[in-house]
């Protein structure tokens, strides 16, 4: 061993004693460390630092310092109510307000259509079932609809003889019907599954 | 409501599946949670105050806080540097409220009697080492400490997380809410101080 007139940086020495260089590096570094003696006490220097850190012991707190933890832990007995309150209801009286005034936007154009029927002639009590009576024949009315357009079309025919041409006949493209009914929900219960699991989740050792 | 590890050997398990039945309401898994980092935590704490008692207190605060907050969790980031950051911050807040002291390491300095004296020194674990090693261990020991104790709280965070409690840089950066050279610099320069002020000893 020789004494060098350069000497490598004391980051790359530390990195050294750590193990903290590439292979490459580890091998160019040593071959420097072995010519100088400098280079050389200053790596040692380091390791016998980092080995009398490492080998403080770890202190214990007194024994009964885990029930002094647990008698101040709340466990979560109604986890998903609390979680469900602390997450979406207001924590600020100015939140409190706008909260109630938001829920009770709605409420304005409704008396104002209740206003507007009385005044048509309509009581309050028969409202809700003229309103069900609408809403029915409007859905009735737009699935028929539907229903036609889409036999109009031709779509329906055209699957009809893709069907029997693909599959031999109704008994055929009735178990395409069937399976393509359960792979649907499959593939979504699938998906959301996929999506639900946390993206980078590591494990703690 | 049911343990959910009563069946299962608490031990084996990782600490994400500790906290999620821990989060169902298992005290079990809390417990396991405890026994796992009530030793890491409570040396970083007291190695950065000082003090076992205040050492004890914060140790407390931090296992409550990530306790009752444990629905919080975000399984994103490694348990231990979540518990690590905590301990941390509470100790680092405490450290700027309070001018802290360099004290020895053999009992509190809020001990008024041989008794709390005697009940607040550190027990150190030995080796098969014999009185004489043991006694230059120890002495050696305490100096380091002591050394530690000096540096600031930073370093003395760095350091200590990373030899000591053996994290890597990463993970120091992350529980710090520093930039990774920050954290390196940090090191590097506790451990320059560190060599300066133990370089009459053997180390």
């Amino acid at each position: 061993m020789t004494n060098e007139t350069t000497h490598l940086p004391t980051w790359t020495l530390e990195e050294l004693a750590e193990d903290a260089l590439s292979h490459a590096e580890t091998a160019l570094a040593l071959e420097h460390v072995r010519r100088c003696t400098r280079c050389a006490a200053e790596v040692e220097a380091h390791r016998a630092l980092f080995s009398a850190l490492a080998s403080l012991p770890a202190f214990d707190p007194s024994p009964g310092f885990a029930d002094a933890v647990m008698q101040r832990v709340t466990l979560p007995v109604a986890a998903p109510a609390a979680v469900l309150q602390r997450r979406w209801l207001p924590r600020t009286r100015r939140g409190w307000m706008t909260a109630g005034v938001g829920a009770l936007a709605p409420l304005l154009p409704l008396m104002a259509l209740l206003s507007w029927l009385s005044g048509s002639g309509v009581s309050a009590g028969t409202v809700p079932g003229r309103a069900w009576n609408w809403f029915a024949g409007a859905a009735w009315s737009l699935i028929v609809r539907a229903a036609a357009a889409f036999v109009g079309s031709g779509i329906w025919q055209w699957l009809v003889t893709t069907g029997n041409d693909l599959v031999g006949g109704t008994r055929g493209l009735s178990v395409a019907a069937v399976l393509f009914m359960i792979a649907v929900p499959v593939s979504a219960w699938a998906m959301v599954r996929l999506l639900r699991t946390p993206v980078g989740m590591t494990h703690a050792h | 409501m049911p343990d959910g590890t009563s069946e299962l050997n608490a031990t084996t398990l990782t600490d994400h599946d500790l906290v999620v039945r821990a989060q169902k309401g298992s005290e079990k898994a809390y417990r396991e949670l405890l026994g796992r980092y009530q030793r890491p935590v409570f040396s970083l704490i007291y190695r950065m105050v000082r003090d076992r008692e205040q050492a004890e207190d914060l140790a407390q605060e931090t296992f409550v806080r990530v306790f009752n907050n444990i629905d919080r969790y975000d399984p994103a980031y490694k348990f231990s540097s979540w518990i690590f950051k905590i301990a941390t911050n509470l100790t680092i807040d405490w450290i700027r409220r309070k001018e802290l002291p360099t004290v020895s390491i053999d009992g509190s300095r809020y001990a008024t009697s041989s008794d709390e004296i005697e009940a607040s020194t550190i027990t150190v674990e030995s080796g098969d080492e014999n009185p004489e090693q043991l006694l230059v261990s120890r002495e050696l020991g305490d100096q380091i400490e002591d050394a530690i104790g000096k540096l600031r709280p930073e370093y003395r965070q760095a350091i200590v997380l990373r030899h000591i409690d053996d994290r890597p840089y990463e993970e120091i950066a992350q529980i710090m809410a520093l930039p990774l050279g920050t954290v390196k610099t940090y090191i590097h320069r506790g451990r320059k101080e560190l060599q300066e002020m133990l370089a009459h000893t053997r180390v």
